[in-house]
């Protein structure tokens, strides 16, 4: 690993029957970032859930989805591994993600972001209507 | 992921192992629905050889909790597995579907539901009687 970390990129159409495949390559990588084992879990259902609310509300119809991809770019550093999952769907209005005080009901489409925000050390979410999504995640070893 | 599910006086029980994600739960959904539409109104979900779960799957045991509870039944779910309980717990569901460590405590929790819905049925039929 160079002393900046390395870059890894993994492209997937947008099928769920894909996400697996994400998962793989981020517990890996974790593992390459020496984070815990807890950590590891975390993550790989940070991505999975990033991953299924672009299979799930990005593109209003499968033939809208067929061609497009959800693009995965991993950054790899000794104790940190960050994630950007990013598609160009239809996008959203950030301002109309729950609130972190209200916890959402399973069931709402913002218990994925709910999920992940409590999991992940940082969340930055970019969207707007019409501009597709990237959600960018990191995940530190607990000092 | 490999999902075992079977019908016995009126209890589902769902026996999963592998990943349960948004590609995987709808098989596992669509034979809950089923059975939960035939004779089952309890369900009991062994996850104690599940690898993963997501919100996905979340949703497909609050559905069939939602759908036992409109037949007069509950949901209980076992999972001793720290990473999968972190994930019931940050979703606030571990109350709401009854998760417990062992097979005993589930069957036990069932069996006191069963026993509970009988007394009320026989007091509502006492006070039809009366």
């Amino acid at each position: 690993m160079s002393a900046q970390g390395d870059r890894i990129s993994l492209s997937i159409p947008v099928s769920a029957k894909y996400i697996a495949a994400a998962r793989l390559l981020t517990a890996g990588l974790a593992a390459r970032a020496n984070l815990s084992v807890e950590a590891v879990e975390d993550l790989k259902i940070a991505v999975s859930e990033a991953c299924t609310n672009v299979t799930e509300h990005a593109f209003a119809s499968e033939a809208e989805a067929r061609n497009q991809t959800i693009d995965l770019t991993f950054h790899v550093a000794n104790g940190e591994l960050t994630v950007a999952v990013e598609d160009e769907g239809c996008g959203f209005d950030p301002k109309h993600l729950p609130d972190m005080n209200n916890k959402p009901v399973v069931n709402d489409t913002g218990i994925g972001v709910y999920l992940i925000r409590e999991m992940m050390d940082e969340v930055k979410i970019e969207s707007a209507p019409g501009s597709g999504t990237k959600i960018v995640m990191t995940k530190r070893c607990a000092r | 992921m490999e999902a075992e599910l079977t019908v016995c006086d009126e209890v589902v029980t769902l026996v999963v192992s592998g990943e349960l994600d948004a590609y995987t739960s709808p098989q596992v959904r669509d034979r809950l629905v089923e059975a939960l539409e035939q004779e089952a109104r309890w369900v009991l979900a062994d996850l104690t050889r599940t690898e993963f779960i997501d919100s996905f799957f979340l949703g497909v045991l609050m559905g069939a909790g939602k759908r036992a509870g409109d037949k007069g039944g509950d949901i209980t779910v076992i999972c001793d597995r720290d990473h999968l309980l972190i994930t019931f717990h940050r979703s606030g569901t571990t109350e709401l579907l009854n998760v417990v460590p062992t097979r005993a405590q589930a069957e036990e929790l069932i069996a006191g539901w069963k026993s509970a819905s009988q007394d009320s049925g026989a007091e509502c039929r006492e006070e039809e009687d009366s």
